[in-house]
């Protein structure tokens, strides 16, 4: 439900950044989504894992190191939507109050934080991409050789994107808080 | 600057961040990646920040956060909990505030399919509220119980912050389940005497003036039977499987979400649109939480470098204040901030400090984490921000009730807890017996 307060991220100037906007706001889903399915696959990867161990006798390959990756990639994927829902875990005992009381000073203060959070996850993401050079040129992957090995580049590059879509994600919150806290828009 | 001394103002400075209302991961890396330019370089920084942000989720144990929530979830909208209410209730309802030690122990049992606090307290908020108040219990004793016997849930396995724990400090998953049990059984216990003496002593406080005349829906052996089966079913596939050795904290998640979906569907208490509400929902607890954990690893490899918990450890365990010192003072500090902050937030933001000095006093790293779990939850129940309460609050949708009439009613159950903590840190034994077994 709180997935979809995104229309207030979203600036409203134009057709034209309606429509960005509007893009935006699916791209950003579309990676919520897939880490939402990777949820339920992962318990299903693991599950006939267990399955197989138990009836067969033999554990099925790589799920274990799978299993970590996709953890991973469920992280990033859907960081940005929970970004953008607001669910990042904060402390309300001052914030909530002050904003209530001086809603575009707060607002100012909301610009501050998500900046530091857009700086943060941009860093993240800048140095993954030294990571997946490195992954891609020395074709890193997991799992046993003559088994079942998979590449992991192609991982590294799905949390890449989700790195960089938080990050961008963090920086519209604080564009529409500036645009708040200039008194331009409502607070909504 | 000294790294120490940088690495004290990064704890600082981290406390202002938090206390402003920046989100509690955002503002641990940012204090880390400062601390660690300060000390080494801002390029060694930039490296650490993505190696662990690459690295520190990436592995298999981790999965078993979105594995046990959506188990959480999934018996939270089956309707589970209502059945394991209903099977107590008929057992206990000839004993005085029978229906409220059902409460505790439906808990009890509804706890050991379930990982987080907060389904307990939502689902039994609509469960068993109106169903003592029915019968002439007050409300504020109602909410009290649901919120006290909420905590519970984290205490007997399987736990979300057990499992927290056992990843910071490097313990086994399995063993910090097992050492949940015994304090968690002491917990219940406590709860149900303090109960029955309030009852007895305090009539008032439980009971509303007149009698229970309600009629209680009458259970035959047969529809007990029924509507035990799916809890001892999933109870024997989670900690059955765990502890008999057929499966790894990881895969006892999986097969436990699986076997609570079947239950779901067999139930008909699950459309597609909800599963889908669901997974979502599951994905959103899981980002706030791995994202809090990833920020944590960089924020104690940060304070490693700095030497802070070296230093802390040698002023607080060779000074006057010893190691049972700063077990007091670690355990008080964590109840402060249970007033303000979230459960999981304490633990992140504290055990990369106090795990060092904890090793360096020699205490057992299991019992340890017993404390520090029973402590972050007594933060749960108490004012002004006891999210337990809160929950109860939104889930019962009855604008009749005010939080501070819960919390009151809570009152008695925090005195409980915190007895229930100095037993404890009295009598290792009940926390490592079994874990150490």
């Amino acid at each position: 439900m709180t997935a979809r307060q995104d229309e207030r991220g979203a600036p409203r100037a134009g057709r034209r950044a309606g429509v960005v906007a509007r893009l935006w706001a699916r791209a950003v889903d579309g990676l919520a989504a897939l880490g939402t399915i990777l949820i339920g696959l992962l318990m299903l990867v693991i599950a006939a894992d267990v399955v197989a161990r138990n009836t067969m006798g033999a554990s099925l390959p790589l799920v274990s190191e799978l299993g970590a990756l996709m953890l991973v990639m469920i992280v990033y994927l859907q960081l940005a939507a929970t970004v953008r829902a607001d669910r990042l875990a904060r402390t309300e005992i001052f914030f909530v109050p002050f904003c209530r009381s001086r809603p575009r000073v707060g607002a100012l203060l909301s610009a501050a934080f998500d900046l530091v959070g857009a700086a943060a996850v941009g860093a993240i993401g800048w140095s993954t991409i030294r990571i997946l050079e490195k992954d891609y040129a020395s074709h890193e992957y997991i799992g046993v050789t003559g088994i079942a090995t998979v590449q992991t580049w192609p991982f590294r590059v799905l949390i890449l994107v989700g790195v960089f879509v938080a990050a961008v994600q963090f920086a519209i919150r604080v564009w529409s808080a500036l645009r708040v806290a200039a008194g331009r828009e409502a607070k909504a | 600057m000294s790294p120490l001394e940088i690495g004290i103002i990064a704890i600082i400075g981290l406390l202002v961040l938090i206390y402003i209302g920046m989100p509690i991961g955002v503002a641990m890396l940012c204090v880390s990646f400062l601390g660690v330019a300060g000390i080494r370089s801002d390029t060694i920084a930039l490296r650490m920040i993505g190696q662990v942000a690459n690295d520190s989720l990436r592995e298999y144990l981790f999965a078993v956060v979105p594995l046990f929530v959506l188990m959480g979830l999934l018996v939270t909208v089956s309707g589970v909990g209502k059945d394991t209410f209903d099977v107590f209730q008929r057992v206990l309802r000839r004993l005085l505030a029978g229906l409220g030690i059902a409460t505790v122990f439906a808990n009890a049992v509804f706890a050991s399919i379930t990982g987080i606090s907060i389904a307990s307290a939502s689902v039994f908020s609509r469960v068993a509220v109106p169903e003592m108040t029915r019968h002439g219990y007050t409300r504020k004793f109602a909410t009290g119980v649901v919120a006290g016997s909420s905590v519970l849930g984290m205490l007997i396995p399987p736990s979300l912050l057990m499992i927290v724990y056992a990843v910071l400090a490097e313990e086994s998953v399995g063993r910090m389940f097992l050492a949940g049990v015994g304090p968690g059984l002491l917990l219940a216990l406590i709860f149900s005497v303090t109960i029955y003496l309030l009852a007895r002593i305090r009539r008032d406080f439980v009971f509303e003036a007149g009698d229970d005349t309600a009629a209680y829906e009458d259970l035959t052996a047969g529809r007990v039977v029924v509507k035990a089966f799916p809890i001892l079913c999933l109870i024997v596939l989670v900690l059955g499987g765990l502890y008999g050795g057929f499966l790894n904290p990881t895969e006892a998640g999986a097969v436990g979400a699986l076997g609570a979906l079947v239950i779901a569907l067999a139930r008909r208490s699950l459309s597609g649109r909800s599963f889908w509400n669901l997974l979502v929902e599951t994905g959103q607890i899981t980002v706030s939480v791995l994202f809090l954990i990833m920020a944590a690893t960089f924020f104690s490899r940060m304070l490693a470098l700095s030497g802070v918990p070296r230093e802390l450890a040698g002023l607080l365990l060779s000074g006057p204040i010893g190691p049972y010192g700063f077990l007091l003072l670690y355990l008080v500090l964590i109840i402060i901030l249970g007033c303000l902050i979230d459960s999981i937030s304490i633990m992140l933001i504290l055990l990369p400090i106090a795990l060092p000095v904890a090793t360096a006093a020699g205490f057992d790293m299991i019992w340890f984490g017993v404390l520090t779990v029973v402590a972050v939850e007594i933060g749960l129940l108490t004012p002004p921000f006891g999210l337990s309460v809160y929950t109860i609050k939104s889930a019962m949708d009855d604008p009749d009730i005010t939080v501070g009439e819960i919390f009151r009613g809570t009152l008695p159950f925090v005195v409980a807890t915190l007895f229930a903590l100095v037993v404890v840190a009295a009598f290792p034994p009940i926390a490592t017996w079994l874990a150490r077994l």
